[in-house]
């Protein structure tokens, strides 16, 4: 006699259909993001790593977003509130 | 990771910063949900204490030169061995595809195996299990555990971090099956993962933090006696209880199995909670013992409600307050300081005091309502700057971090360690206690608990 079982694992949420990956030539003078998670540990690096990006990347426009959870992704109205005012993103830092 | 992914997604090049050990959790995390080239600059992690000034700026200039040429298209570097591995784990799961089985008439994947033995090998085998065996779910016990709901199967209730696994009423069913649930537990389950979604509960930093807290369920009101819930000695522990035992281990099996949070996978949980394995606390009944307002009536049900509260829960603290011993004014002294310690001081965060059912009757009768036993603790509940200098930076940039409360100059100025009586809750659960009147302390991590009503007719 045998058995038959569920398969409790789930399927996983589609993924969204994306962009392929982009990639600049020249980030003189284009306008970028910097996304802090918060994360403890990099209180002190992130904003040594602002400055050095402005100091040499040459931004033109410096969008800080400082996310109030380290855990919590930012919702898809976050992002897109600063998505349409930039031409990259440096994301940090994932814990 | 997921911030990095969502702006990727929307067509604007992104580099992804990654301490490196957390690299394995990316990289893991990236594939599971569908990127497994995501650009990632993975980089030493930060020591604040040792890194002196000159090499976080070192440090900085590498990183933002590396970040320059992955934007400009390099790869992100050779993909180390352990993306592979995530890559192949991340298929792994994904072999379950949804395809409507005429013999089954359900989503799931049917397995066969000979014996109990053989499906207790396919568990470990799949993955299905944390380490404890479980039960086999068959199709007779999920239909029986669906016609009690009387919902549809392939509703979904959400999608559970981090793995992303889309929560539906079957696969919750599954999951209650496996670990011995009776139907009549079904509501309960499926109204715990409604309220670990709610964003307040933090669920991806519970699956995944290093911190390693569990979820705590908290049963209240009618279905606490309904269904035999153990609110008496040895709430905590193994104690007979089916319904206790099982419906904490459904929302374990259901976070495992759904939200995949793994540890040593997506879980990064450095110790783990010793209550992982399953965490239920049933609250005392108004008519038993219990003189207070029930948990949930103080979340604004009625009391002939039924709820479940999830809490986010990062320690465990048994302590001897000596209620009925020593004067209130010390038992609440002794609880003030147990909570104030340093290891928990970082943020002021939402706490959670069991008390049990002799010593909240021996306030209640010298005239104490929850309100003022609360009360009383937030008076206490407090430590000065001077004290709090020895936690150091840990967590600065948590919203309630005890440096944006006060003065930091003031070594004298005095930081709550609760904001408002939200941040502290109170409940009477438990035996009956000896002179030294144990009582619990159970701590947030950071999120904050979630109350769910749920339908259930006595």
């Amino acid at each position: 006699m045998t058995l038959s079982v569920l398969s409790p694992g789930a399927e996983t949420r589609p993924v969204e259909s994306g962009q392929p990956l982009q990639v600049i030539d020249v980030l003189d003078n284009l306008r970028v993001a910097l996304v802090w998670s918060g994360h403890a540990a990099t209180v002190k690096f992130w904003p040594v790593l602002e400055r050095t990006v402005e100091a040499l990347l040459h931004p033109r426009e410096v969008r800080r977003v400082n996310k109030p959870s380290t855990w919590n992704a930012a919702s898809p109205e976050e992002i897109d509130d600063f998505a349409r005012e930039i031409d990259y993103a440096i994301v940090g830092v994932g814990a | 990771m997921r911030d990095t992914l969502n702006i990727l997604k929307r067509g604007i090049p992104v580099v992804g910063l990654v301490h490196e050990p957390f690299e394995k959790l990316a990289r893991l995390q990236a594939a599971q949900l569908g990127v497994p080239e995501a650009p990632l600059l993975v980089y030493p992690q930060d020591l604040p204490d040792k890194d002196g000034p000159e090499v976080i700026e070192t440090k900085a200039r590498e990183v933002v030169t590396r970040a320059k040429a992955i934007l400009r298209g390099a790869s992100p570097g050779q993909i180390p061995e352990v993306a592979l591995s995530a890559a192949e784990a991340a298929s792994d799961y994904r072999h379950i595809q949804c395809s409507i089985d005429g013999e089954c008439g359900l989503m799931s994947d049917v397995y066969t195996v000979a014996d109990v033995e053989g499906f207790t090998t396919l568990t470990f085998e799949q993955g299905w299990t944390d380490g404890l065996p479980v039960l086999p779910p068959t199709e007779a016990g999920v239909r029986t555990m669906l016609d009690y709901l009387k919902r549809d199967p392939y509703d979904i209730i959400g999608v559970i971090p981090p793995g992303d696994g889309i929560a539906t009423i079957e696969k919750i069913a599954i999951n209650a099956v496996m670990a011995g649930c009776l139907p009549e537990y079904l509501p309960i389950i499926v109204a715990a993962i409604e309220a670990m979604l709610e964003p307040a509960f933090e669920l991806n930093r519970v699956q995944c933090t290093t911190g390693g807290p569990a979820a705590l369920a908290i049963i209240s009101g009618p279905v606490v006696k309904a269904l035999g819930l153990n609110y008496g000695p040895g709430v905590f522990s193994g104690n007979g209880a089916r319904a206790n035992a099982t419906i904490g281990r459904a929302i374990k099996l259901a976070l495992w199995n759904i939200g995949l949070g793994k540890p040593g996978q997506l879980s990064q949980a450095t110790f783990g909670h010793p209550a992982g394995y399953g965490y239920v606390l049933a609250e005392r009944p108004p008519d038993d013992d219990n003189p207070w307002e029930e948990l949930h009536v103080s979340a604004g049900l009625s009391s002939s409600d039924s709820a479940i509260t999830m809490f986010p829960a990062g320690s465990h603290l048994q302590i001897a307050t000596g209620i009925g011993a020593k004067t209130f004014d010390d038992n609440i002294e002794v609880i003030a300081d147990s909570i104030c310690h340093l290891g928990n001081f970082y943020a002021a965060t939402q706490k959670l005091v069991v008390v049990n059912p002799q010593a909240a009757l021996a306030f209640h009768q010298a005239g104490w309502t929850k309100e003022m036993f609360r009360d009383a603790l937030l008076e206490r509940c407090l430590r000065s700057v001077g004290d709090l200098k020895h936690v150091g930076g840990v967590s600065t940039t948590l919203a309630n971090h005890w440096t944006t409360l006060v003065d930091i100059n003031d070594d004298n100025a005095l930081v709550p360690a609760m904001l408002d009586a939200r941040h502290l809750q109170i409940l009477v659960s438990g035996g009956w206690a000896s002179p030294s009147s144990p009582c619990l302390i159970i701590y947030s991590m950071h999120g904050e608990m979630v109350t769910k009503h749920f339908p259930f007719v006595v």
